[in-house]
């Protein structure tokens, strides 16, 4: 798969922001992992706490079937369950979770995404697909010790 | 024939299901199938020929005796292609 380097994170590089990253954050369960992303959208005002619960909520009904990739967690909820405006957070955990049994555990970089309708981000999706299948882009988050290292991957030229 | 990617909303999960899966579909040039994006709810409403999905939803819908290929990486294509291509010969 070919994979373009300029332009590719248009949409992430404007979501994924200074405001919406921490990195190496102490969690000491996926429970704390989610609240955590999910404060940070709250602080954004992409979401209500309801939003939050109902993330959490999620995994325990659902499993942890958003660990789509090793060692990446994308923990969402639906749209009438408290999302204001489209949103996502980026925390990568200083000692990696493991979330109940997933087969793609452990996890250490937790995206938390809000979606105002099924259609309007699958723009989002398509770029997210993108990191998601890049090994590089993945290492570089995950090594990442400064803010600007970290978004420098999503807005890279 | 029905294809059907299956999370818990239909909006996240699900459609990066779709979209790999609509490309192993078209390098594999297989025509006249239709890949929808459904929650678990629906599911059961629909009539596939195929589901996809993860584990857990795949366990819940076991019963409905449909093929069904189970994902661990849901960006692994190769994974993708080889179980489309096995369950399309026995078809």
């Amino acid at each position: 798969m070919t994979i373009l380097r300029g332009g590719d994170y248009l949409l992430l590089a404007k979501l994924i922001t200074k405001e919406t990253i921490q990195l190496n954050v102490a969690a000491m369960s996926w429970e704390e992992a989610i609240k955590m992303g999910g404060d940070i959208l709250i602080r954004n005002r992409a979401v209500d706490s309801a939003y939050v619960n109902a993330m959490i909520k999620n995994t325990i009904e659902n499993g942890p079937y958003f660990v789509l990739v090793p060692g990446i967690a994308i923990p969402h909820a639906r749209c009438d369950q408290g999302v204001k405006k489209l949103g996502m957070s980026l925390i990568t955990l200083n000692k990696p979770i493991d979330f109940f049994d997933s087969p793609n555990n452990p996890v250490k970089i937790v995206i938390c995404l809000a979606a105002e309708d099924n259609f309007t981000h699958l723009d989002i999706l398509k770029e997210l697909t993108g990191f998601l299948s890049n090994k590089e882009d993945i290492e570089a988050i995950i090594n990442a010790d400064f803010i600007d290292q970290a978004l420098e991957v999503f807005q890279r030229y | 024939m029905k294809v059907v990617c299956v999370c818990a909303f239909g909006l996240g999960s699900s459609l990066i299901l779709r979209m790999n899966v609509e490309e192993v579909l078209k390098k594999l040039g297989v025509k006249n199938v239709n890949v929808e994006v459904v929650d678990i709810g629906q599911a059961r409403g629909t009539r596939p020929d195929l589901i996809v999905s993860s584990h857990s939803f795949c366990e819940k819908l076991a019963d409905m005796g449909v093929p069904m290929i189970e994902v661990i990486n849901y960006v692994d294509k190769n994974f993708l292609e080889e179980e489309i291509k096995q369950i399309l010969k026995l078809q």
